[in-house]
Protein backbone atom coordinates (compact mmCIF):
# COMPACT_ATOMS: atom_id res chain seq x y z
CA UNK A 1 0.00 0.00 0.00
CA UNK A 2 1.55 3.30 -1.44
CA UNK A 3 0.73 6.74 0.80
CA UNK A 4 -0.13 7.79 -2.50
CA UNK A 5 -3.12 5.95 -2.90
CA UNK A 6 -4.39 6.86 0.49
CA UNK A 7 -7.25 8.13 -0.07
CA UNK A 8 -9.23 7.91 2.88
CA UNK A 9 -7.34 7.93 6.49
CA UNK A 10 -10.08 7.12 9.77
CA UNK A 11 -9.03 9.39 12.93
CA UNK A 12 -11.21 8.29 15.99
CA UNK A 13 -11.58 11.03 18.49
CA UNK A 14 -12.94 11.27 21.79
CA UNK A 15 -12.12 14.58 22.99
CA UNK A 16 -9.13 13.81 24.39
CA UNK A 17 -5.72 15.77 24.22
CA UNK A 18 -4.18 12.97 22.34
CA UNK A 19 -7.13 12.45 19.79
CA UNK A 20 -6.79 16.30 19.04
CA UNK A 21 -2.71 15.65 18.43
CA UNK A 22 -4.34 12.49 16.00
CA UNK A 23 -6.27 14.85 14.26
CA UNK A 24 -3.72 17.32 13.02
CA UNK A 25 -1.05 14.49 11.99
CA UNK A 26 -3.86 12.70 10.13
CA UNK A 27 -4.37 16.54 8.56
CA UNK A 28 -1.36 16.66 8.04
CA UNK A 29 -0.96 13.30 5.67
CA UNK A 30 -4.85 13.63 4.24
CA UNK A 31 -3.54 17.83 2.89
CA UNK A 32 -0.35 16.16 1.27
CA UNK A 33 -1.73 13.01 -0.06
CA UNK A 34 -5.51 15.14 -0.86
CA UNK A 35 -7.15 12.10 1.38
CA UNK A 36 -10.98 12.37 2.73
CA UNK A 37 -10.47 12.65 6.51
CA UNK A 38 -13.02 10.15 8.97
CA UNK A 39 -13.82 11.46 12.00
CA UNK A 40 -15.35 8.70 13.68
CA UNK A 41 -17.35 9.14 17.72
CA UNK A 42 -17.95 5.30 19.20
CA UNK A 43 -20.52 6.05 21.70
CA UNK A 44 -21.59 3.21 24.45
CA UNK A 45 -25.41 4.10 23.87
CA UNK A 46 -27.64 4.93 21.01
CA UNK A 47 -29.09 8.22 21.19
CA UNK A 48 -32.73 6.16 21.83
CA UNK A 49 -31.70 5.01 25.27
CA UNK A 50 -32.33 8.68 26.42
CA UNK A 51 -36.02 8.58 25.00
CA UNK A 52 -38.34 11.65 26.50
CA UNK A 53 -41.18 9.74 27.08
CA UNK A 54 -39.47 7.10 29.07
CA UNK A 55 -39.75 9.77 32.11
CA UNK A 56 -38.10 6.71 34.23
CA UNK A 57 -34.31 6.55 34.12
CA UNK A 58 -32.09 4.15 35.79
CA UNK A 59 -28.83 5.41 34.38
CA UNK A 60 -28.00 9.58 36.03
CA UNK A 61 -27.57 11.85 32.98
CA UNK A 62 -23.80 12.22 33.18
CA UNK A 63 -23.35 8.84 31.75
CA UNK A 64 -25.94 8.29 29.31
CA UNK A 65 -27.09 12.49 29.33
CA UNK A 66 -27.86 13.18 25.39
CA UNK A 67 -25.43 11.20 23.71
CA UNK A 68 -26.49 13.75 20.21
CA UNK A 69 -24.67 16.56 22.41
CA UNK A 70 -22.20 14.81 23.09
CA UNK A 71 -20.72 13.47 20.01
CA UNK A 72 -21.74 16.55 18.30
CA UNK A 73 -19.48 18.53 20.50
CA UNK A 74 -16.59 16.16 20.09
CA UNK A 75 -16.65 15.80 16.48
CA UNK A 76 -17.36 19.48 16.25
CA UNK A 77 -14.33 19.88 17.89
CA UNK A 78 -12.23 17.45 15.90
CA UNK A 79 -13.28 19.36 12.92
CA UNK A 80 -12.53 22.71 14.70
CA UNK A 81 -8.74 20.98 14.05
CA UNK A 82 -8.86 20.81 10.48
CA UNK A 83 -7.10 23.37 7.80
CA UNK A 84 -10.23 24.49 5.34
CA UNK A 85 -9.03 22.89 2.46
CA UNK A 86 -9.44 19.63 3.58
CA UNK A 87 -12.60 16.97 2.47
CA UNK A 88 -13.85 15.15 5.62
CA UNK A 89 -16.71 13.50 6.83
CA UNK A 90 -17.96 13.44 10.38
CA UNK A 91 -19.67 9.81 11.70
CA UNK A 92 -20.97 8.40 14.65
CA UNK A 93 -21.67 4.75 15.86
CA UNK A 94 -22.64 2.33 18.44
CA UNK A 95 -20.96 -0.05 20.31
CA UNK A 96 -17.61 -1.59 22.11
CA UNK A 97 -15.19 1.47 20.68
CA UNK A 98 -12.43 -0.75 19.14
CA UNK A 99 -14.90 -3.06 17.51
CA UNK A 100 -16.53 -0.29 16.25
CA UNK A 101 -13.73 1.45 14.41
CA UNK A 102 -12.74 -1.82 13.12
CA UNK A 103 -15.94 -2.35 11.40
CA UNK A 104 -16.10 1.25 10.28
CA UNK A 105 -12.39 0.35 8.99
CA UNK A 106 -13.51 -2.35 7.20
CA UNK A 107 -16.59 -1.04 5.40
CA UNK A 108 -15.48 2.04 4.30
CA UNK A 109 -12.15 0.75 2.92
CA UNK A 110 -10.10 2.93 5.24
CA UNK A 111 -6.30 3.12 4.13
CA UNK A 112 -4.68 4.13 7.18
CA UNK A 113 -5.88 4.77 11.07
CA UNK A 114 -4.46 7.08 12.83
CA UNK A 115 -5.22 7.17 16.96
CA UNK A 116 -3.86 8.86 19.96
CA UNK A 117 -1.70 6.62 21.98
CA UNK A 118 -4.02 6.95 25.09
CA UNK A 119 -7.88 8.47 25.19
CA UNK A 120 -9.64 9.93 28.11
CA UNK A 121 -9.70 6.74 29.83
CA UNK A 122 -6.10 7.16 31.47
CA UNK A 123 -4.87 4.52 34.01
CA UNK A 124 -1.76 5.13 35.86
CA UNK A 125 1.13 3.03 34.38
CA UNK A 126 -0.23 2.29 30.93
CA UNK A 127 1.06 3.85 27.94
CA UNK A 128 -1.14 2.50 24.98
CA UNK A 129 -4.59 3.20 25.94
CA UNK A 130 -6.72 -0.45 25.54
CA UNK A 131 -8.26 0.71 22.56
CA UNK A 132 -5.14 1.58 20.91
CA UNK A 133 -3.73 -1.61 21.58
CA UNK A 134 -6.72 -3.16 20.28
CA UNK A 135 -7.19 -1.72 17.23
CA UNK A 136 -3.43 -1.76 16.41
CA UNK A 137 -4.36 -6.27 16.98
CA UNK A 138 -7.43 -6.09 14.68
CA UNK A 139 -6.61 -3.81 12.57
CA UNK A 140 -5.38 -4.71 8.77
CA UNK A 141 -4.12 -1.35 7.29
CA UNK A 142 -0.93 0.72 9.04
CA UNK A 143 -1.52 2.44 12.30
CA UNK A 144 -0.25 5.63 13.19
CA UNK A 145 -0.15 5.63 17.17
CA UNK A 146 0.19 9.51 17.95
CA UNK A 147 2.01 9.92 21.50
CA UNK B 1 4.05 16.84 12.81
CA UNK B 2 7.10 18.21 12.44
CA UNK B 3 7.88 15.00 10.06
CA UNK B 4 11.54 15.36 8.98
CA UNK B 5 13.18 12.96 10.34
CA UNK B 6 12.18 9.10 10.02
CA UNK B 7 13.54 6.28 12.07
CA UNK B 8 12.88 3.03 10.35
CA UNK B 9 14.43 -0.07 12.18
CA UNK B 10 14.92 -3.04 9.80
CA UNK B 11 15.59 -6.64 10.61
CA UNK B 12 14.82 -8.38 7.38
CA UNK B 13 11.61 -9.63 7.58
CA UNK B 14 9.28 -9.56 5.13
CA UNK B 15 7.08 -6.53 7.25
CA UNK B 16 10.09 -4.88 7.72
CA UNK B 17 10.70 -4.46 3.95
CA UNK B 18 6.94 -3.38 3.86
CA UNK B 19 7.36 -1.17 6.59
CA UNK B 20 10.23 0.45 4.60
CA UNK B 21 8.57 1.32 1.86
CA UNK B 22 5.82 2.83 3.53
CA UNK B 23 7.89 4.71 5.32
CA UNK B 24 9.73 6.07 2.01
CA UNK B 25 5.99 6.76 1.16
CA UNK B 26 5.53 8.32 4.31
CA UNK B 27 9.00 10.27 3.62
CA UNK B 28 7.84 11.70 0.17
CA UNK B 29 5.14 12.95 1.38
CA UNK B 30 6.57 15.22 4.25
CA UNK B 31 10.33 15.67 2.41
CA UNK B 32 12.00 13.98 5.44
CA UNK B 33 14.51 12.22 5.95
CA UNK B 34 15.00 8.63 6.15
CA UNK B 35 17.03 7.08 8.73
CA UNK B 36 17.29 2.79 8.29
CA UNK B 37 18.41 1.19 11.52
CA UNK B 38 19.60 -2.50 11.76
CA UNK B 39 19.95 -3.65 15.46
CA UNK B 40 22.47 -6.43 15.83
CA UNK B 41 21.28 -8.69 18.91
CA UNK B 42 24.58 -10.39 19.57
CA UNK B 43 23.08 -12.17 22.31
CA UNK B 44 20.91 -14.33 19.95
CA UNK B 45 23.87 -14.95 17.52
CA UNK B 46 26.09 -15.69 20.05
CA UNK B 47 25.46 -18.32 22.18
CA UNK B 48 27.50 -19.01 25.75
CA UNK B 49 29.19 -22.29 24.42
CA UNK B 50 30.51 -20.04 21.23
CA UNK B 51 31.52 -16.71 23.69
CA UNK B 52 33.38 -19.43 25.76
CA UNK B 53 35.39 -20.98 22.76
CA UNK B 54 37.96 -20.04 20.26
CA UNK B 55 38.26 -16.37 19.69
CA UNK B 56 38.55 -16.68 15.96
CA UNK B 57 35.34 -18.49 15.66
CA UNK B 58 33.76 -15.38 17.57
CA UNK B 59 35.11 -13.16 15.16
CA UNK B 60 33.82 -14.39 12.33
CA UNK B 61 30.54 -14.64 13.54
CA UNK B 62 30.04 -11.20 14.16
CA UNK B 63 32.09 -10.34 11.23
CA UNK B 64 28.69 -12.57 9.44
CA UNK B 65 26.11 -11.11 11.29
CA UNK B 66 27.65 -7.80 11.13
CA UNK B 67 28.17 -8.29 6.77
CA UNK B 68 24.43 -10.01 6.89
CA UNK B 69 22.88 -6.59 8.84
CA UNK B 70 24.64 -3.83 5.75
CA UNK B 71 23.03 -6.32 3.58
CA UNK B 72 19.72 -5.61 4.78
CA UNK B 73 20.14 -1.84 5.04
CA UNK B 74 21.62 -1.71 1.35
CA UNK B 75 18.22 -3.93 0.23
CA UNK B 76 16.23 -0.89 2.01
CA UNK B 77 18.28 1.90 0.81
CA UNK B 78 17.95 0.54 -2.63
CA UNK B 79 14.05 0.97 -2.49
CA UNK B 80 14.67 4.53 -1.96
CA UNK B 81 13.53 7.14 -4.74
CA UNK B 82 16.98 9.74 -5.46
CA UNK B 83 14.57 12.25 -4.34
CA UNK B 84 14.54 11.09 -0.94
CA UNK B 85 17.36 11.18 1.50
CA UNK B 86 18.10 8.59 3.23
CA UNK B 87 21.10 6.37 5.29
CA UNK B 88 21.95 3.23 6.90
CA UNK B 89 23.16 2.56 10.19
CA UNK B 90 23.62 -0.97 11.92
CA UNK B 91 23.93 -0.57 15.65
CA UNK B 92 24.59 -3.34 18.38
CA UNK B 93 22.66 -3.89 21.59
CA UNK B 94 18.98 -4.98 22.34
CA UNK B 95 16.74 -4.19 19.68
CA UNK B 96 14.45 -2.60 21.33
CA UNK B 97 16.69 -0.21 23.39
CA UNK B 98 19.19 0.80 20.27
CA UNK B 99 15.60 1.67 18.31
CA UNK B 100 14.38 4.04 21.55
CA UNK B 101 17.98 5.21 21.69
CA UNK B 102 18.02 6.78 17.81
CA UNK B 103 14.59 7.51 18.12
CA UNK B 104 15.23 10.59 20.64
CA UNK B 105 16.92 12.19 16.97
CA UNK B 106 13.50 11.50 14.79
CA UNK B 107 10.22 12.71 14.83
CA UNK B 108 8.24 9.55 13.71
CA UNK B 109 9.25 5.64 13.71
CA UNK B 110 7.64 3.51 11.06
CA UNK B 111 8.41 -0.37 11.66
CA UNK B 112 6.62 -3.60 11.03
CA UNK B 113 4.43 -5.51 13.99
CA UNK B 114 6.10 -8.75 13.47
CA UNK B 115 9.61 -9.45 12.42
CA UNK B 116 12.20 -12.33 11.89
CA UNK B 117 11.25 -12.97 15.91
CA UNK B 118 7.90 -13.71 16.42
CA UNK B 119 5.85 -16.52 15.89
CA UNK B 120 2.97 -15.95 13.08
CA UNK B 121 0.16 -15.99 15.81
CA UNK B 122 1.49 -12.86 17.47
CA UNK B 123 -0.05 -10.20 15.93
CA UNK B 124 2.42 -7.49 17.39
CA UNK B 125 6.02 -8.44 18.09
CA UNK B 126 7.77 -7.85 21.46
CA UNK B 127 10.04 -5.54 19.85
CA UNK B 128 7.65 -3.62 18.07
CA UNK B 129 5.18 -3.46 21.09
CA UNK B 130 8.08 -2.18 23.17
CA UNK B 131 8.76 0.53 21.26
CA UNK B 132 5.21 1.24 20.59
CA UNK B 133 5.07 1.54 24.50
CA UNK B 134 8.19 3.80 25.06
CA UNK B 135 8.42 5.92 22.04
CA UNK B 136 8.42 9.53 23.00
CA UNK B 137 7.58 10.36 19.20
CA UNK B 138 4.48 8.82 17.13
CA UNK B 139 5.14 5.56 15.83
CA UNK B 140 3.50 3.99 12.68
CA UNK B 141 3.12 0.34 12.38
CA UNK B 142 2.49 -1.66 9.42
CA UNK B 143 0.89 -4.86 9.50
CA UNK B 144 2.65 -7.99 8.81
CA UNK B 145 0.48 -9.12 5.51
CA UNK B 146 -1.96 -12.16 6.32
CA UNK B 147 -0.60 -15.94 5.08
Amino acid sequence: MCMQMVRRILVPVDGSCHSDKAVGEAALIAAAVDAQIDLLYVSYFAPDTDDVLTKVSWLPDSVVGSTTKTSQLILEHGLSLLPAQLSYKTHVAVGIPATAIIEFAKENETDLIVIGARGLGIVEGFLLGSVSQEILDLAQCPVLVVK
Amino acid sequence: MGCSRILVPVDGSENSFKAAQQAIDLGLCCEAELEFLHVVNLGSSLSRSQANAQQTKDTSVLEDVIDRGRKILDQALDLVPETLKAKGHCVSGVPETAILQEAQKCDVIVMGTRGLGALRAVLVGSVSSYVLNNAKCSVLLVKADKK
